[in-house]
């Protein structure tokens, strides 16, 4: 269990998080949902050590995938993958596995969107991390693109399992993904729901009419 | 080559426009003042510039000018990359160098050359006065440049933990040497006019400056005007080389305009 405890966080004036608390059980998908500015992206932010907080979070090491890409352009597919030490072997099977068999030669800005998330994907799986933060990762992707790298997702835990904490505003890519939803506002958790991740998107799960009415308060 | 004269050929056309222009502005000139000491003759100084191909001592000096040049830009690129790596590492340092380098870039060049003159020889002095106009110049172009890497690149660095290695080698020098090479035409350009104008201030023997004082000496406006293009051509050439290079050098971003 990874336990994030009292976590206070400002920026100024503005309180985003004060004596936050939160478990999150290993090996699991744990996605968060609340509205833009709820202090998501923060709590990523805090697990990565890119920000300054006040609060008990264990020091862990971790691979994000941001909500776009982020690959080093000068570097091909293949050397963006090594960059964070990934075996040569095992980015090339990651790479047939997400649909990128034969891209390993190309830079970033012979890529699509999708392929470019994908390839961000694969990084953050092949990095040897204790979670996985995942920011919005598919929200500048179209609707079929995004299908297309959730359906990787999928694919990648089910081969292995991880443990992943992703952000979204998006209840059907919650549904989707992950083994647990909690709702945020302003900073504190108002719904906490376990769930099955179906693998489809739009799914009429019971979950969905709960999870609105917690986001439309 | 067919299709690269469809993508640039209104820009080629205006290119060559300009030159024409030029060169009837001169014709215009010669026949306003009508007058060899104060505008030389096209025909006379085309025919002066040919000759100095001809002549060993053209090269000589011509290349003793280049030599000179590239000491100068080397000197000064190197002490700007270290003073830009040392100012993004330290950034007091690089609050220290502001108004060193605020001195430097307003100093009058050819009073600078003066006083410079009174301890350095002539050979050396056009070396010194080129590393101070160009060092600041370098310095900012790379702390600009240093200062443009993208930010979410280095979020990125720093979530994965790279190292700093890593990050000098993967993030940081890919990003500042496409943008470096092609200022570097542009810098050798600059830095050759400042040398053949420092040469000429001190009478610099086997220099291109001092063909230029030389020839102003004893009147001979069409060599002089003749050397004037020699500096002008190997400006254009040495830009045109290193903006190219900058173009094709790197695969991730060929082709693209720096």
């Amino acid at each position: 269990m990874i336990r994030i405890v009292n976590l206070s966080k400002s920026y100024g004036e503005k309180k985003v998080y004060d004596a936050f608390s939160l478990d999150i059980e290993q090996g699991k998908v744990l996605c968060i949902l609340g509205e833009s500015g709820c202090g998501k992206t923060t709590l990523l932010n805090v697990i990565a050590g890119l920000t300054d907080y006040s609060g008990e979070v264990p020091a862990l090491r971790t691979s994000y995938v941001f909500s776009t890409p982020r690959l080093v352009p000068n570097l091909t597919v293949r050397g963006n993958l090594a960059l964070v030490g990934a075996d040569r072997g095992e980015a090339e099977r990651l790479l047939a596995l997400v649909g990128l068999e034969g891209f390993g030669d190309r830079y970033p800005s012979q890529l699509s969107d999708g392929q470019a998330q994908r390839v961000a994907l694969c990084r953050a799986f092949l990095f040897p991390s204790d979670i996985m933060l995942l920011d919005e990762p598919f929200s500048s992707l179209d609707l079929k693109v995004k299908l297309a790298v959730m359906q990787v997702f999928f694919r990648l835990r089910e081969s292995r399992p991880f443990t992943a904490l992703a952000v979204t505003h998006d209840v059907d890519e919650a549904l989707y993904l992950a083994d647990r939803i909690v709702v945020l506002s302003d900073g504190k958790i108002c719904g906490d729901f376990k769930n099955s991740p179906c693998g489809t998107f739009g799914a009429d799960s019971p979950l969905r009419g709960q999870i609105m009415s917690l986001l439309l308060v | 080559m067919k299709g690269y004269l469809a993508r640039n050929g209104y820009n080629l056309a205006a290119s060559a426009l300009a030159i024409v222009a030029m060169w009837v502005a001169w014709i215009i000139a010669y026949a306003a003042t009508g007058n060899d000491y104060l505008v030389p003759s096209f025909g006379q100084t085309a025919q002066k510039f040919f000759a100095l191909f001809a002549s060993g001592y053209f090269w000589s000096a011509f290349g003793a000018t280049l030599s000179r040049t590239l000491v100068a830009f080397c000197i000064s690129f190197v002490l700007g990359a270290l003073c830009a790596a040392a100012g993004t590492l330290l950034p007091v340092f690089a609050h220290f160098l502001r108004p060193v380098v605020a001195v430097f870039r307003t100093l009058p060049t050819m009073a600078v050359l003066l006083l410079i003159l009174v301890w350095a020889s002539p050979v050396s002095a056009p070396v010194i006065v080129t590393v101070l106009v160009l060092f600041p110049v370098i310095y900012s172009q790379l702390t600009s440049a240093v200062s443009g890497v993208d930010a979410g690149l280095l979020e990125m660095a720093k979530a994965y933990r790279l190292t700093f290695r890593q990050k000098l080698t993967g993030i940081y020098v890919p990003h500042v040497a496409p943008l470096a090479l092609a200022q570097t035409g542009t810098n050798l350009s600059f830095g050759i006019k400042l040398t053949v104008s420092a040469e000429v201030m001190a009478h610099t023997y086997v220099a291109l400056g001092g063909l230029m004082s030389e020839s102003q000496l004893y009147y001979d406006m069409p060599q002089l005007a003749a050397l004037t293009v020699c500096a002008v051509l190997a400006g254009l050439i040495v830009e045109f080389i290193f903006r190219t290079a900058a173009k094709y050098a790197f695969p991730w971003r060929r082709g693209e305009e720096i």
